[in-house]
């Protein structure tokens, strides 16, 4: 189904997705993003995201119960499908090709 | 999923903006994700902040693309998801609402500034009309309008007038074949006695049919019965009002048969009219109660004879041309007019038209004149504050050229960023625009508790209803579209290329510096306007002040009572007004006093029909229609009204003496002039054996207004004459004039305990009856005026201050080039000032024009006043000049260094 590849934000919240396991839905993928890459990011841009990741199937939905930590309201869990995981595999795979054989520019905490 | 777990809840705004924005399959997981974060940051951050933020993230753009997104999409887990393009006008909308909401949350102090601009600009529009409504144009509680007209009696002179009971009768009878029926009603003023106290009404007297030809009904009981309206003085009924049911007698229905005490007399409540009528005289005046006009014996005695103040509405058969009914009414007026041939009723006797007025002929005039210069005044006031805004979000829009570019790059049209940009403004608008209509709804209440200087209870009913809303909507779209079209124009328009490009530091292109500068002048001119207008009608109200009204208006004290009222007999009033002098001349604070029916600068006067020997009656009438009063001698002394010839009256004109008469000097130059009118006769209409004569000339004094041409008047002895029903005791004396006026009330109390005492005041309270609205005119037109200077001025300070953080870069350089700092300052304010003039010399040009049109409102002051002329504009300059210099001072602290570092 999906023959393109991911985007870069795509790419982001697949690896959060399943990286959370079981326990990725709006909030906490979030959460995750930001302690991880620095930058915030509105709810609604996370799932516009993860709508368009499970029209392509890298994701799957469900429901939970209400909770009343969010004043009775259901979370949608997302987990990453296997044709999710393959094909950030695939990407990955991809930009190794490209950077083989050059160096990594310097980090910045070390000195050159 | 609807249960709400335990805990606090995020705010309502937020969530109500969740349910607007966010896609409906996903609105429960969003909810639910932004309600766990809110629950989080308030242990962080606070409450405050928490709120803030959930609210911002509710209305994220990114909620309106993701409804895009999904729309038609079936979210149920497990459900391949299909998808749908194309955006709608509304989803665009909703979208430029979300962002325009986001970025005020991000900037509230301009929010607030433009948001207060307008209330300030809305509010008194909306409280003006409100009146304007409340006059004109509401609803007056009376079935089908249209088949109802107002008679009216029009005098030779083509003035139309109110008239006599016994004319309706014969209209009543003549007109059968085009009125289904006519109905007749007079005002009374009278005073109610109840467990509530006495209090001061009015009502009025009305035919049987009355509420039948109105379509009016009665809420409670009933309204009047045939019966009730043949035989006089036989059925003391009353239909109350809704309004005086609610608040005297707490609404309860068991008041239908309980009697009231009107003017010392018991009458049967029968019913309770309908809360939407209010009465028939004037519209905007709520009338408290209805008695059939067959009890005028008791409470308007001369009603059938002299008070020629009765208004006729007829209900025309349906398909009935009014002209049909004009016919009709021309026949009855010929008839009247052969019976009576010479007598009295041809005074005023042409014809009988149907007319539609408001009010009465001689008020609507005035009062739309009124509500036209209000609304003037006030749209002015609007104008200014959009102006400012204008010049704000022009300002504004500079700013944000970098992210209009980018938008542009992006593929948004030029309709597009017009829209978002129109959005904005709109939002802004709609807040300031409910905030403008509470304000005006209190300006409202306020104005109706104003204690008006009439001498009968005025309540205006003025309240809030859909047109007034209506027009707030709509002023307040016309205002947001007003400031926020041009700057949105100029703004969607600039080529993206000269945008991303013109990052420098100069003041945003010569294009916008001169709409700002247009801007400026635009204000200053309107408020040059409004300044000259307040600047006359100040000036207005000092020359009336220094008039001389032809009496002493020196500290006095005067006492009112209403002898009538309270039940007394016409042959006991005198006898109580000698107690009470009596009583009051006790007092030995008390120096001079004098009585009077009437004092002068009141309102209401009588006249009556006199024929004067050797003198021809004006041309549309049969006898001279004179003002008379009836006064004791001390009188004249204690007002300071100068006896130019003759005598006084003396103890000897009595009524076994000669019927005496003391005229005023117009009375004399008018109609015995060059001769002495001492001993001249005057007589009552076609009865010479009724006459008076002339035994003294009183030097002229003010009746009416204290702009009127000097008037023809009468006094007569009380001694001799009678005493009138209602009787006014002026005296000077040893203490201030409200202990004096206190102490004539107690004075007369114990006399009768139970006298309707109408006022205790002093002169200068008297004085405000002529003076109310010159100076309320002079105050309200200062206000506004004061507000658009400030506003104004508002605007100038912005602009210049914005001038100068925008040249900084340029001032340092001029600076470290070694330019004085006094140059710096002037070059800043230069723009500015330019401005100021171009906009003061139009202004000054529309303030002639606008003096021409509101003369007729001046007293003592013509249109060109050079006074106001010299003063206004000076004080324009002076308050422009601070505007522009105080944020120009700034300039001059501009470190060059700092300046040429930054950008």
């Amino acid at each position: 189904m999906a023959g393109l590849r991911p985007s870069d934000t795509e790419q982001r919240l697949l690896l959060t997705a399943w990286r959370l396991e079981g326990d990725a839905y709006g909030l906490a993928i979030r959460d995750e993003l930001e302690e991880r890459t620095g930058r915030r990011i509105a709810v609604g841009a996370i799932y516009s995201t993860m709508v368009r990741l499970e029209k392509k199937g890298w994701v799957r939905s469900h429901l939970s119960g209400p909770t009343p930590v969010r004043g009775g309201k259901a979370k949608r869990f997302y987990r990453i499908t296997e044709d999710g995981k393959r094909t950030l595999e695939e990407a990955r795979a991809a930009m190794d090709t490209l950077w083989e054989g050059l160096a990594a520019p310097n980090p910045t905490r070390e000195e050159a | 999923m609807t249960t709400s777990g335990p805990g606090p809840r995020p705010p309502r705004l937020g969530r109500l903006l969740l349910r607007l924005f966010a896609p409906g399959g996903l609105r429960q997981e969003i909810e639910g994700d932004l309600t766990e974060a809110w629950r989080r940051d308030k242990e962080r951050v606070g409450s405050i902040r928490a709120g803030v933020r959930f609210v911002r993230e509710a209305a994220s753009p990114s909620l309106i693309r993701l409804r895009r997104q999904t729309r038609g999409m079936d979210l149920a887990p497990g459900t391949p998801l299909r998808a749908r393009n194309g955006e709608s006008i509304l989803s665009a909308l909703r979208r430029d609402l979300s962002y325009a909401i986001r970025l005020l949350t991000r900037t509230p102090g301009f929010a607030t500034v433009v948001i207060l601009s307008l209330a300030l600009g809305i509010g008194p529009n909306t409280a003006i009309f409100s009146i304007v409504n409340g006059l004109f144009f509401r609803d007056r509680g009376v079935a089908e309008p249209d088949t109802l007209v107002e008679i009216w009696e029009m005098g030779r002179d083509g003035r139309l007038n109110y008239t006599y009971y016994s004319v309706y009768e014969d209209i009543l009878e003549g007109t059968t074949d085009v009125f289904s029926d006519v109905a007749v009603y007079a005002p009374i003023s009278a005073r109610l006695e109840g467990d509530l106290g006495a209090a001061p009404i009015l009502g009025e007297l009305v035919s049987a049919n009355f509420f039948h030809v109105l379509g009016v009904g009665a809420s409670v009981g009933r309204t009047f019965l045939p019966e009730e309206g043949v035989t006089p003085g036989t059925h003391p009924v009353t239909v109350l009002s809704d309004r005086l049911f609610r608040q005297r007698f707490g609404s309860d229905p068991s008041v239908v048969g309980e009697s009231v005490r009107i003017n010392g007399r018991s009458y049967t409540v029968v019913g309770v009219a309908d809360p939407t009528f209010r009465g028939k005289m004037v519209p905007g005046l709520e009338v408290d109660l209805w008695v059939p006009m067959m009890m005028y014996p008791h409470l308007k005695p001369n009603q059938m004879t002299s008070n020629g103040d009765v208004q006729m509405t007829g209900r025309l058969h349906p398909g009935t041309p009014p002209a049909r009914a004009m016919a009709a009414l021309d026949a009855v007026a010929a008839r009247i007019d052969e019976e009576w041939g010479d007598s009295r009723f041809t005074f005023a006797l042409g014809s009988y038209v149907l007319a539609d007025y408001y009010f009465s002929p001689d008020m609507d005039g005035v009062i739309t004149a009124m509500a036209a210069l209000l609304f003037a005044v006030v749209g002015l006031v609007l104008l200014v504050a959009c102006v400012n805004l204008a010049g704000f979000f022009l300002a504004r829009a500079t700013d944000r050229r970098r992210e209009m570019s980018i938008r542009v790059a992006m593929g948004a049209g030029q309709g597009a960023i017009l829209r978002q940009l129109l959005v904005e403004s709109l939002v802004l608008a709609a807040v300031g625009g409910l905030i403008g209509l509470a304000l005006g709804h209190f300006l409202v209440r306020f104005v109706t508790r104003i204690d008006f200087p009439l001498p009968m209870p005025v309540t205006l009913d003025l309240g809030l209803d859909g047109r007034v809303l209506a027009f707030t909507a709509f002023v307040t779209i016309g205002a947001g579209l007003l400031f926020g079209l041009v700057p949105a124009l100029r703004a969607s328009r600039a080529p993206v290329a000269t945008m991303l490009r013109d990052e420098s530091a100069s003041a945003g292109g010569r294009g916008k510096t001169r709409a700002r500068n247009i801007m400026v002048a635009a204000q200053m001119a309107l408020s040059m306007i409004l300044l000259v207008g307040a600047g006359l009608f100040l000036r207005s109200f000092r020359s009336m002040a220094a008039i001389d009204v032809g009496f002493d208006t020196g500290p006095a004290a005067i006492l009112n009572v209403d002898a009538a009222s309270t039940g007394y007999e016409p042959e006991a009033m005198a006898g109580l007004y000698e107690n009470i002098e009596r009583e009051i001349r006790n007092n030995t604070l008390i120096q001079d006093m004098g009585l009077a029916s009437r004092l002068p600068l009141a309102l209401g006067n009588v006249n009556r029909g006199f024929e004067i020997p050797g003198v021809a009656p004006p041309e549309n009438g049969d006898f001279h229609l004179i003002e008379l009063n009836y006064v004791t001698a001390p009188y004249f002394e204690v007002m300071g009204i100068e006896l130019l010839q003759g005598r006084n009256f003396t103890t000897a004109d009595d009524t076994t003496g000669a019927p005496v008469v003391i005229v005023s000097q117009a009375a004399a130059q008018r109609y015995w002039p060059g001769e002495d009118p001492t001993g001249r006769i005057i007589h009552a209409p076609s009865n010479p054996e009724r006459s008076w004569s002339v035994v003294g000339v009183a030097a002229d004094a003010k009746i009416w207004t204290v702009t009127e041409a000097p008037r023809a008047y009468l006094y007569f002895p009380v001694s001799q004459a009678g005493a009138p029903g209602i009787m006014n005791f002026v005296a000077r004396g040893g203490a201030p004039p409200d202990i004096l006026a206190r102490e004539m009330a107690e004075a007369a109390r114990r006399v009768d305990p139970d006298l309707f005492i109408v006022d205790a005041g002093t002169m200068s309270e008297h004085l405000q009856y002529s003076r109310f609205l010159p100076q309320t005119a002079a105050l309200l037109v200062g206000a506004f005026a004061a507000l658009a200077l400030t506003l104004a001025s508002v605007g100038l300070w912005g602009i210049v201050s914005y001038g100068v953080s925008r040249r900084t870069r340029e001032l340092g350089i001029r600076i470290s080039l070694g330019a004085e700092r006094s140059r710096i300052t002037r070059l800043v304010m230069q723009a500015g000032l330019v401005s100021v003039g171009v906009g003061a010399l139009i202004g000054l040009v529309g303030a002639v024009v606008a003096a021409r049109l509101v003369e007729r409102f001046l007293i003592g002051v013509g249109g060109w006043d050079p006074i106001t002329f010299v003063a206004v504009p000076l004080v324009l300059a002076g308050v422009a000049f601070l505007a522009a210099y105080l944020p120009a001072r700034r300039a001059n602290r501009v470190d060059p260094i700092e300046a040429l570092r930054a950008d």
